[in-house]
């Protein structure tokens, strides 16, 4: 039969090279599934709170799916520069998030946001970093539409352990302690953006230390 | 107006926006694992799918006719070539094999080639009776509903069941007439 010749088949998905992840399909295709998705989980809750949980662990799926994809990919790049100081707080923002483009919000549905699809990609724990992630809408002056932030909390213990870690390190003192701590760090932060830039899911602009103050000021 | 050309597959593919398919597969591999935790039987699940599926198709078509140009198709045969080198190369961009048509030229099966939804998929034993794809013939099905066409779906081939392709089967139960006076425009 026509074309058939061209399919291989593997007896076992993990002996199928992986693809280099360049394949695209359009983007109607994505948002049509994504509509599809929201409807279907909206009929399956009573609150706000709850879809939106719900398209977090959809997200947390992909998210832990993609994370090891890219880790089978490449090595965890060393691309982001070494920060100064550790906040617990970390924020990426994005004028329409890709998720958000044809959605809009009815108005009894309140602050719900998409986004927590999102947010729940960039869950660490698969990485063995418990943090907390949330999207959220901020209204932008003269525009029309919000921007969507995502932001990343770690829990605290990450820092705890980062401390000794850092501790450990010094009374060692191996030189190069504080900067592995630090580069560490901030490969988580990275990782993230990797895998929500992996996805296509936003072209992040702005990756920035924030509190929690500064956020809601 | 004057007639606009139809425009190939690829044409539209090309100039559309686009996503990355690995996050498409897994959002996709995401909703057919809350539809397991939630429904439970694997049945459920493929109707669940393909309601999804004809949700779609009932919203696509649209997209569909505005980018393609397309015209009235002259039979079913042609329809399904559109379907298959238009219809799936303008959304996911692969196309799919039109064949087996039945001597009636009312049946045939679309054969895929490659599959975007079934990256890194593999069926536990307690799935086996899923078509994982399911939710592919329910956007056909309400697609097609939408330009009067009733037809029935079904899956021949799956090859996360073991079989070498993915084939879908395409029956034409009847045309509905259309019951507003319409005119293609000119």
């Amino acid at each position: 039969m026509i074309g058939v010749g061209k399919i291989k088949q593997y007896s076992n998905v993990l002996e199928k090279p992986l693809s280099r992840g360049k394949q695209e399909v359009s983007l109607s295709a994505f948002a049509f599934l994504f509509s599809e998705m929201v409807q279907y989980n909206q009929t399956q809750v009573d609150n706000i709170a709850e879809l939106e949980r719900r398209l977090e662990d959809a997200g947390y799926a992909v998210g832990a799916r993609v994370l090891e994809l890219l880790c089978h990919r490449e090595k965890v790049a060393d691309s982001l520069e070494k920060g100064t100081e550790h906040e617990d707080e970390y924020m990426i923002s994005e004028k329409e998030l890709l998720v958000n483009k044809f959605i809009s919000i009815p108005k009894d549905m309140g602050t719900f946001n998409c986004g927590a699809f999102v947010a729940g990609i960039g869950v660490l724990d698969s990485a063995g970093f418990p943090a907390v992630v949330t999207a959220h809408f901020v209204p932008v002056e003269g525009q029309l539409r919000p921007r969507t932030t995502i932001l990343i909390k770690f829990a605290e213990e990450v820092f705890i352990t980062f401390h000794n870690l850092f501790i450990t390190q010094r009374y060692n003192s191996m030189d190069f302690g504080s900067l592995w701590v630090d580069v560490r760090f901030l490969d988580f932060v990275s990782m993230i953006m990797k895998s929500l830039l992996a996805l296509g899911v936003g072209g992040f602009s702005v990756l920035a230390h924030f509190s929690y103050e500064e956020m809601s000021s | 107006m004057p007639a606009v050309a139809p425009r190939s597959g690829e044409a539209i593919f090309a100039s559309a926006e686009h996503v990355n398919a690995e996050l498409f597969t897994l959002t996709y591999g995401a909703i057919v694992r809350q539809l397991l935790t939630d429904l439970e039987e694997v049945d459920e699940v493929n109707k669940q799918l393909d309601q999804m599926g004809y949700n779609i198709g009932v919203r696509l078509i649209d997209e569909f006719l505005a980018k393609s140009n397309v015209s009235r198709c002259v039979d079913f045969k042609e329809t399904a070539e559109v379907i298959a080198k238009v219809g799936f190369k303008m959304f996911l961009g692969v196309t799919a094999t039109v064949t087996n048509w039945d001597a009636e030229g009312t049946t045939c099966s679309l054969v895929l080639e490659d599959n975007p939804l079934v990256d890194f998929v593999e069926l536990p034993d307690m799935c086996q009776g899923l078509h994982y794809c399911s939710i592919l013939s329910g956007v056909i099905k309400g697609a097609l509903e939408m330009v009067s066409m009733k037809t029935e779906i079904t899956w021949i081939r799956d090859m996360l069941l073991g079989d070498d392709a993915y084939e879908l089967q395409v029956k034409l139960l009847k045309q509905v007439p259309e019951e507003y006076p319409y005119k293609d425009d000119e």
